[in-house]
């Protein structure tokens, strides 16, 4: 699979899922997510465990988290707590990671992935991974950025 | 539609799950919540589950576990179940579909796609 293809269906998938949970028009980022603050960011993965092993990561910027968590739970971030806040950052990794692996993948072949777990933010992915940074609405700055493994990016450039 | 069971490891989905519900006309429903297979089988057998709304991917006990203890048990025969999971392609929609599941809806989805499938497979929805 040719690296544009990958560009193209991944922000379909992550424009898809963000407007369907979120109502956020999301667009490519022109400049990357800015980790300089790490404690700014918050981070979850999710293992493909079949049809080949890798992981996908989503790194997010708190504040358009938080904002997000306070449009879906129609409540202050402050009252929301911290754990449904990373379990929303995770359902939507969830969602990106199925509805990708869908689109990459033949119709007939059966793919299983893990549960998405809470990380520390990396600056880059090891290796050959990718990452695609993404802006929401109006924002300047990337709001947030999807990491693909080193083995995942490898096997899907070979499809 | 009396009493529905919205099976899911996240807040986030079971709470999206409900709204969704809520926005086509269930607003007067009951919503019962479980976190995973093991849960929603305790919530089943206190009985009154009309429509069963699961998940695939959960710990403790997962979607497609559920379904098996469904069908093997024959006590849940007339609890209607759609899947709703990220996992949805087509190839483990079969046999989610031959483990009992009236349909499976891929993440993400819209309201109006839980109306269809509603419609189509529980017309007195």
């Amino acid at each position: 699979m040719e690296r544009a293809v990958m560009d193209s269906i991944l922000i379909e998938v992550v424009a898809g899922v963000l407007e369907s949970l979120a109502f956020a028009e999301v667009f490519a980022a022109n400049r990357p997510l800015d980790f300089s603050h790490a404690e700014k960011v918050n981070s979850v993965a999710i293992e493909i465990l079949a049809p080949f092993a890798g992981q996908l990561e989503l790194h997010m910027r708190r504040a358009y988290l938080c904002e997000m968590a306070e449009a879906l739970f129609t409540e202050p971030a402050a009252g929301i707590g911290r754990e449904k806040i990373i379990d929303l950052l995770a359902e939507l990794l969830n969602t990106m990671a199925g509805s990708f692996l869908s689109m990459v993948l033949a119709a007939d072949v059966k793919f299983r992935l893990g549960v998405p777990r809470e990380i520390d933010w990396r600056p880059a992915p090891p290796g050959d991974g990718a990452q695609w940074h993404f802006r929401v609405d109006d924002d300047a700055a990337a709001s947030f950025c999807l990491c693909l493994s080193p083995d995942c990016y490898k096997t899907l450039r070979g499809l | 539609m009396r009493r529905i069971l919205v099976v899911d490891d996240s807040d986030t989905a079971r709470m999206f799950v409900k709204r969704c519900l809520e926005a086509i006309g269930f607003n007067e429903a009951e919503f019962l919540a479980a976190a995973n297979g093991r849960q929603a089988l305790e919530c089943l057998r206190n009985g009154g589950v009309d429509l069963l709304v699961t998940d695939l991917t959960m710990p403790v006990m997962d979607g497609e576990e559920l379904l098996r203890a469904m069908q093997e048990s024959r006590r849940y025969l007339g609890t209607r179940i759609i899947v709703i999971s990220s996992a949805g392609n087509m190839a483990r929609k079969q046999e989610l579909l031959a483990l009992g599941a009236l349909a499976v809806l891929a993440k993400p989805f819209a309201p109006t796609d839980l109306y269809k499938v509603l419609r189509a497979f529980i017309p007195e929805a």
